[in-house]
């Protein structure tokens, strides 16, 4: 007879042969010194691997879900440190969020930029759909205080841009054009960086304001033109791409991909709009050939305003730019008879402005 | 409907033993052990009880193995790596936890079927009920624990070595 194959051997000892193989197999072990051998060698692999598989009988139960994570919890540092690790890290997104605003600012920044971070701007922003009585007691706020702002604005224009302002400002303006996105979340996101914003340009502000407390003929108060300095310059545009893009792209990228496009038709970079002493300012930027042109868009039916439509456009040279070589800052004021003034304001040529307009809004608007 | 409770008190601790043997973990396997139990409430007919409830377990690990094994293997290793922080007090648990762990190792180096087939013969599953729960010929069942056992042990033997070479390369 032939040797007992392995297995056969196993389902001897397992006691799953049938009968007559069985006897076959019993038979055959007898007078084989061979067969008897692998007989042997498998008792030892049943009795040892039924050994070595009770040892897995030792394992805990919950390896998985509960002791593991229980663990895992006791080991762990209090509750304390972990709450504070993490504002440790909001701390540290704020500060670098912040500090991404100071690098990409322009040197010529103002006090009165900081306008928009004071509290009554930043309510009449954060809300995202502000009621009637609202605006009305927000927009008598921002008059009592626009003379101030518009006068330190000017008055600085002409003066080297102090960087301590820059940050909250930039801030401040972040925080105004985000509040455009539609996402409910954008708004209390923004108001963290306000709050702690306010604090600093509302300083800055004040310290601004008895240096012009004796100006004869304050600028119209409006913050429409406001919005127009922090708009102007080209890292201005970066700076509204910062903050009203709704994408994922970074500030830099989208900025490079709108300079990159270099179109001559304007392109939309940012819209934002406030209600400022009762009306309504649209303030939108476009990029234009790789330069920005600010519009404001200005329904009012306030005299004041009308006053301002017919201020002549100031042509502010740009302090501390970077670029020496940046074309001036030119302006283009228009409104119709609806009291409706619209403004464009880029480092661009007048002509250039001209054609803007007819792009935008055709020949006549 | 079939008399669970019977069915529970008979199977239950040999399928626990054999889920846990196979997924190192009691929870999970008294889990799977549960399910199992309820699929048999709802199962109208078993020609055989154990093999039918040896199937649905392995089923049911299966599935669930397959739907997030990667969250197992990560929640895995976080074990493996809690383990290797917990001091024990007792040298006789060490050598039982070291014990454990290449046991484990070993069985997880076999094959799945050699090593469902051998899980379930430890359970007391015959041939003809191990073959119908892995969907085998009887006839090859003989072969499938031979070649299972002698890996087994041969793998066990290796890590115990590795081990011990370890403990003298340390003593030295």
């Amino acid at each position: 007879m032939q040797h007992l194959d392995e297995g056969t051997i196993h389902a001897w000892l397992d006691g799953e042969l049938p009968p007559a193989e069985r006897e076959a197999a019993e038979a055959h072990v007898a007078s084989c010194d061979e067969c008897k051998a692998a007989v042997a060698e498998a008792r030892g692999f049943i009795a040892a691997s039924s050994r070595i598989l009770t040892a897995l009988d030792a394992v805990p139960g919950g390896v998985l879900p509960a002791s593991t994570t229980s663990a895992f919890v006791k080991e762990r540092a209090p509750a304390k440190f972990t709450i504070s690790r993490a504002w440790m890290a909001a701390a540290a997104v704020l500060v670098l969020s912040t500090a991404t605003v100071i690098a990409v600012r322009p040197r010529g920044e103002t006090a009165a930029l900081a306008a928009p971070a004071s509290p009554a701007e930043e309510s009449a922003t954060n809300a995202v759909a502000p009621k009637a009585d609202e605006i009305a007691e927000i927009s008598k706020k921002l008059a009592d205080k626009s003379s101030q702002h518009a006068e330190a604005r000017r008055k600085d224009a002409n003066v080297p841009a102090r960087d301590s302002s820059s940050a909250p400002i930039s801030v401040a303006d972040a925080v105004r054009a985000r509040d455009e996105e539609p996402s409910a979340l954008a708004a209390p996101k923004a108001a963290a960086p306000a709050a702690s914003a306010a604090g600093a340009s509302g300083s800055v502000a004040q310290r601004a304001a008895p240096m012009v407390a004796q100006a004869p003929a304050p600028a119209p108060p409006h913050f429409g033109d406001t919005a127009t300095s922090t708009a102007t310059s080209r890292p201005m545009a970066l700076n509204s791409v910062v903050v009203t893009g709704a994408g994922t792209m970074t500030a830099v990228g989208k900025l490079d991909a709108a300079m990159a496009s270099d179109s001559a038709a304007p392109t939309l970079l940012s819209r934002s709009a406030a209600a400022i002493a009762g009306d309504t300012v649209v303030t939108t930027v476009y990029l234009v050939n790789g330069a920005s042109v600010t519009l404001i868009d200005r329904r009012a039916g306030h005299s004041e305003l009308r006053r301002e439509a017919q201020v002549a456009p100031r042509e502010q040279p740009m302090a501390k730019s970077r670029d020496v070589s940046a074309p001036r800052l030119n302006s283009l004021t228009w409104s119709d008879s609806t009291g409706r003034t619209r403004t464009l304001r880029g480092a661009v040529s007048q002509a250039e402005l001209v054609r803007i307009k007819a792009a935008l809004f055709g020949a006549t608007p | 409907m079939h008399d669970v409770d019977r069915l529970f008190r008979a199977y239950n601790e040999m399928l626990v033993r054999y889920l846990t043997r196979r997924l190192g973990d009691r929870d999970w396997a008294e889990e799977v052990a549960q399910e199992t139990f309820v699929r048999a409430l709802r199962q109208e007919t078993m020609t055989n009880e154990r093999a039918w409830l040896f199937t649905v377990a392995n089923n049911l690990v299966r599935d669930e193995a397959r739907r997030d094994s990667r969250r197992r293997r990560h929640l895995t290793m976080l074990y493996e790596e809690e383990k290797e922080r917990v001091v024990e007090p007792e040298e006789t648990t060490i050598e039982r936890a070291q014990d454990a762990a290449m046991a484990r190792a070993a069985v997880d180096g076999l094959a799945e079927r050699d090593r469902l087939a051998l899980l379930m013969k430890e359970e007391g599953l015959d041939y003809s009920e191990i073959a119908s729960a892995l969907g085998m010929s009887v006839g090859s069942i003989g072969t499938t624990l031979s070649r299972a056992r002698r890996r087994l042990v041969e793998q066990y033997e290796r890590l115990q070595q590795e081990q011990q070479r370890r403990e003298g390369n340390a003593a030295s």
